[in-house]
């Protein structure tokens, strides 16, 4: 079954993805370019390491999820 | 001890009272143990100078600048004489930012429960009696309480000084009582009230107006009962006359109608802004970065809900249009903002308030969205873990004075205007040597950064330098020769350089152009006085009491002038205060 639900997964997927991302370049880069999500980099390695775990864990069932309905057979019309 | 269960019990109702009010004592915790420790965003720097109401009402914010001076006269009262005024300033409107960060929880409560009212008409209907259905159904609602309550706009609640924090809080109320009106689950009067309220909070809420008249012109022409949605629209008009009469009482002069209408004719034709700017890459970067650091959600779930409601035709629903309307004024208002006087990313708490009504239209349109129960909660969770991911250091480096300065000398503010405000930090606590060497950076970067060479010269006249003030501010001067507060302190650096006609021709120009002004005669007595005219001193500050008759500085000054009191000393402290004035 793939629908409304998993279009919308998938955009939540890359917000997150877009959003990791953007805060680990900025660990990278502190030009202030990221100056919306660059906050990381002035704070403890390690605490950024424990938060993005979370994230890590929290997307985990949604990737599965997705998976699971991009595999799953199309429901007839 | 309440008891848990039992019919009868009292409990069921008190629950809610009592898990709200947990809710705001534990938050007035949090907010105060995290608050941010410094005020070098927004104009923070500015509101610690002077204490609220000096001046007269803010223009664009009458409500907060009346209940931030309410704060200060209390914490004024309770306080010992010797703290300095400046934190008595900083304490008050930190507890007015951490009131209505409290306040705020319960609201954000209603809106996560509205918000996942939306869900329960797609969502197979379940028992309402089904125990294990409400838990769920409460474990939702928690979710999406916790998106609401970990976007960055909540930065603001943190004892965050400016005047942003109330309107955030009204904007809740205005979203809440708008979503209920349009599922005729409240009155209009209601959601009238809230943008009242909203709007005299902060003008900036005046992008929610056309969301509201959504609704009230829906009411008014088809709602079932349009007898009382009139009935609510005029006293809804009734009560925002009442409020600008009052604002106009207390402070006389003042009129909200019409300063609403300058701003958001302002607002609207954009004539305050660089068009260059707005056109460009930068300011393109920094509308992401604001949406991302009062965010990161809002903006984007506002926008993937809007067009989810468009394609699926959803955005019909009077709810659906309230929120899409409100989001769009906001967008159109962030859009519209420029990079203003003190830079994008250190004005960012101007356009954070939107942040609340992003998020709470956001997750409403996106609701239907996801039509099981189980991926809704998974994805919930996800945003939630973003959230924190994303907001937590926002708090924690502002909790922190060393990180949050460490952060904002990154902030792109351009024109010197980050090393000048790092300076201007700095001279305020205390640190002469680094204020000094940022404002010098800040010229560095800007030769004609205004506020550089204005606090150089502070710091020059503080520090015993008065021939390097003059220059100072004469360059202050020369880039903005409309601002009296720089040509005063220029007349009061050339008389403590012993230049007492230069200092008095410096004058001249306020004395010829607004001959009213008493503090500038007060201030003419002195540079007389200093120059050996006593009678001509005396003369000057008799004007200024005729002008303020009773007013205790002038009197001060004349008794110190017959009493041949020393005139630096008098330049120094009488000086300095006529110069604010």
């Amino acid at each position: 079954m793939r629908g409304p639900s998993t279009v919308g997964a998938v955009c939540v997927l890359c917000v997150t993805v877009s959003i990791v991302v953007a805060h680990l370049f900025s660990l990278q880069d502190r030009g202030g370019a990221l100056w919306g999500a660059d906050l990381w980099a002035f704070l403890p390695p390690w605490s950024s390491e424990v938060a993005l775990a979370g994230v890590v864990l929290a997307a985990w069932p949604v990737c599965r999820w997705v998976i699971a309905e991009v595999r799953s057979p199309r429901a007839e019309p | 001890m309440i008891p848990r269960s039992g019919g009868s019990s009292a409990w069921p109702r008190a629950r809610p009272i009592v898990l709200e009010s947990a809710g705001i004592l534990l938050a007035i915790v949090v907010f105060w143990l995290a608050r941010i420790r410094h005020v070098l965003l927004g104009d923070g720097l500015a509101v610690i100078e002077r204490p609220p109401g000096t001046g007269g009402i803010h223009g664009f914010e009458p409500l907060t600048s009346l209940v931030q001076e309410g704060a200060f006269r209390l914490v004024r009262a309770t306080a010992g004489s010797r703290t300095p005024e400046w934190q008595l300033i900083w304490t008050a409107v930190a507890l007015v930012s951490i009131a209505a960060g409290a306040l705020f929880v319960p609201v954000a409560w209603r809106l996560a429960r509205e918000i996942e009212a939306t869900g329960r008409e797609r969502v197979p209907a379940s028992d309402p009696m089904d125990p294990a259905a409400a838990r769920s159904r409460r474990w939702t609602e928690l979710l999406v309480l916790s998106i609401l309550l970990s976007q960055g706009y909540m930065e603001l609640f943190f004892g965050y000084v400016e005047t942003y924090a109330p309107v955030v809080l009204a904007n809740g109320l205005v979203l809440l009582t708008g979503i209920r009106y349009a599922r005729a689950e409240g009155s209009l009067l209601a959601a009238g009230a809230a943008i009242v309220l909203a709007v005299a909070f902060h003008f900036s809420a005046a992008a929610l107006i056309p969301a509201w008249l959504l609704i009230a012109l829906w009411g008014m022409v088809r709602a079932p009962d349009r007898a009382r949605a009139r009935r609510d629209f005029a006293l809804t008009l009734v009560l925002a006359a009442v409020l600008a009469a009052v604002l106009a009482v207390v402070r006389p002069g003042y009129s909200m109608p019409r300063s609403l209408w300058d701003v958001s004719l302002l607002a609207a034709t954009g004539r305050q802004e660089n068009a260059a700017y707005l056109l460009s890459w930068e300011h393109l970067r920094d509308f992401v970065n604001e949406q991302v650091l009062t965010g990161p959600l809002g903006f984007v779930a506002f926008l993937g809900g809007t067009v989810f409601a468009v394609v699926r035709g959803t955005w019909r629903r009077l709810e659906a249009g309230f929120a899409i309307v409100a989001g769009l004024g906001c967008t159109f208002a962030c859009l519209r903002a420029g990079d203003s006087n003190l830079g994008y990313a250190r004005n960012w708490d101007l356009l954070a308030p939107a942040g609340v009504i992003f998020i709470g239209s956001g997750l409403m349109l996106v609701r239907p969205l996801f039509d099981q129960a189980r991926i809704w909660r998974q994805v919930l969770v996800l945003g939630a873990a973003l959230s924190v991911f994303h907001t937590l250091p926002w708090v924690l480096v502002n909790a922190s004075e060393s990180r949050g300065v460490q952060w904002f000398e990154t902030l792109p503010l351009g024109l010197g205007r980050t090393e000048s405000t790092i300076g201007l930090w700095y001279a305020f606590r205390g640190r002469v040597d680094l204020a000094e060497h940022w404002l010098m950076r800040s010229l560095d970067r800007n030769p004609s950064n205004t506020r550089a060479h204005y606090f150089l010269g502070e710091i020059y006249l503080a520090t015993g330098r008065p021939e390097r003030a003059c220059l100072a501010f004469g360059y202050a001067l020369k880039l903005r020769p409309e601002k009296d507060e720089y040509r005063l302190e220029l007349a009061r650096a050339l008389a403590l350089s012993g230049r007492w006609p230069e200092a008095r021709a410096a004058l001249q120009p306020i004395l010829e152009r607004e001959p009213s002004r008493a503090a500038a005669w007060a201030f003419d007595g002195i540079l007389l006085f200093g120059s050996g005219q006593l009678e001509g001193a005396r003369a000057a500050i008799g004007r200024a009491l005729a002008l303020q008759p009773g007013d205790s500085l002038y009197a001060r000054v004349l008794s110190e002038i017959q009493s041949r009191a020393s005139v630096d000393r008098m330049l120094r402290d009488d000086g300095a205060d006529l110069v604010q004035r």
